[in-house]
């Protein structure tokens, strides 16, 4: 009963402005005001601070830079080497393996559409099976995003929508949660051919921040396309996003493109740059 | 390295390994929507080919059934399952919505392809595979002889094994996983190791 109320009031609270008040309650630099709110979530969330670059809660100038905060130096050592496929966040591996008709599992019984997640019909959208990674960020962790192998970014789409909560308990309530949701899709080319990574807004996160890009201010779908005269390539590792609160990652590869890592374990614990797969490579689609 | 990537697998039980792989030529057939298809657009995956016609009273229906079988059951959501290609070595009676049609019965996901003999021959003579069309005096009805063998195709469009008759949907599954593993082994043998 719980479950089902919890899963239902999202569907009528006032999303939106919800998310402007939190937006500015979140930035905002007033001590007296964002303190108690780090301090609270600090230890409410039991967030780890001993490996975050700055330990002092009260030094964050807003809460978002806290949220958003950064890591001391070798706090993720990078896992293998150029062919090893590494974890994007510091998350919960939720689903991962190689999706059949096109559908990406969500959680036991629900799946959804590669097409409708991607907003597209083309490239790693249209192929039947395709190899996939969700990653679910829960409030406490670290919230920036890092790229998994190395690529060059050749277009960028954002696609408004609700901003559901990700969290286990809506995840298996809410069929297509994903696609409901707000998101900002970026497609790598690599040398094992095409990727996505999608980064899947949720309740109360205002927005995303893509660093090239800056930060992502709802409104209407976009799509930013290479700029031809400014290749931008980012190493394996390096950080590309970030989250605002809390949310989710999903990758999407051609299959035969990597292996999973065995030890791997559906639900399990990971962090940025742990090893989840190595690289085989192959040529790209015809 | 890749051997730590994966558990070690067993051998392939009936299919035969083909070491280092025949690259396949390259022919221009027709797809079931109609479309052209290249022996490249096999790439990026693991195929199964397998030759025959749709008026096929015997061999066709049965290893079609035993692949569906295998795709329905697959039960590695870590792996890909490998496409199923049906080639038809009828160009005559099996146009693409025919060969569609009759794919339906097994699954829709399976390819299938058509081309005339001649365009098909430098494939069939790279996988030895024979055709003989057998007409009936007198009758209109004629049959087509061929191999019942299943071929695996490499992402690099190299045939890498085969399995040959009886074929069992859970032994092509165990047999496939064993014949991928060796295959990425093999590529990761000639090139840079990466270390784990």
């Amino acid at each position: 009963m719980r479950r089902s109320l919890a899963v239902w009031a999202q569907y009528i609270l006032p999303q939106r402005l919800m998310s402007i008040v939190i937006y500015h309650v979140t930035r905002c630099t007033w001590p007296a005001l964002k303190n108690p709110l780090i301090k609270w979530f600090h230890k409410y969330y039991r967030v780890n601070l001993d490996e975050a670059q700055e330990g002092d809660p009260a030094k964050y100038e807003s809460f978002n830079a806290f949220f958003t905060r950064g890591l001391k130096n070798g706090a993720r050592p990078m896992a293998g080497d150029e062919n090893t496929l590494i974890s994007p966040v510091d998350g919960y591996l939720t689903q991962f393996g190689v999706a059949k008709n096109g559908a990406l599992i969500q959680a036991k019984g629900i799946s959804y559409s590669v097409k409708e997640l991607l907003g597209e019909t083309t490239g790693l959208a249209q192929l039947t099976q395709v190899s996939y990674a969700t990653l679910y960020l829960s409030p406490s962790q670290y919230h920036r995003v890092h790229l998994p192998l190395s690529g060059r970014v050749t277009r960028t789409r954002y696609i408004p929508g609700k901003r559901f909560s990700v969290n286990e308990v809506t995840a298996s309530s809410i069929q297509g949660l994903y696609c409901h949701n707000e998101r900002v899709i970026t497609w790598f080319e690599t040398n094992v051919g095409e990727m996505a990574l999608v980064l899947v807004g949720a309740l109360n996160v205002s927005s995303i921040s893509i660093r090239w890009l800056g930060e992502i201010i709802s409104g209407k779908p976009k799509v930013w396309n290479e700029n031809k005269n400014q290749v931008q390539r980012y190493e394996r590792g390096e950080e590309i996003g970030r989250f605002n609160l809390g949310s989710t990652v999903i990758m999407i590869m051609p299959p035969e493109t990597l292996i999973w890592h065995s030890g791997l374990e559906q639900g399990q614990k990971i962090n940025v740059a742990e090893r989840i797969g190595t690289l085989v490579s192959t040529p790209k689609q015809a | 390295m890749l051997l730590t990537a994966e558990r070690e697998l067993p051998p392939p039980t009936v299919a035969t390994l083909l070491e280092g792989g025949a690259q396949l030529p390259k022919v221009q057939l027709i797809d079931k929507m109609g479309q052209h298809f290249n022996t490249p657009d096999l790439s990026g995956k693991f195929s199964l080919l397998f030759f025959g016609f749709t008026h096929c009273p015997d061999i066709c229906p049965l290893t079609l059934n035993v692949l569906a079988n295998m795709h329905n059951d697959w039960a590695t959501p870590t792996i890909a399952v490998p496409e199923v290609v049906f080639i038809s070595v009828d160009h005559t009676r099996d146009d693409p919505s025919t060969i569609t049609n009759y794919l339906e019965n097994f699954n829709s996901t399976f390819q299938g392809l058509s081309g005339s003999l001649e365009a098909l021959d430098p494939l069939l003579k790279s996988l030895g595979v024979l055709v003989h069309t057998q007409h009936q005096p007198g009758e209109q009805f004629y049959t087509v002889t061929h191999n019942p063998t299943i071929y695996v195709i490499s992402p690099e469009q190299k045939l890498i094994a085969v399995f040959s008759p009886p074929h069992e949907a859970k032994t092509i599954a165990s047999d496939f996983l064993s014949i991928r593993q060796h295959y990425f082994k093999s590529k990761v043998g000639h090139s840079k190791q990466p270390t784990s």
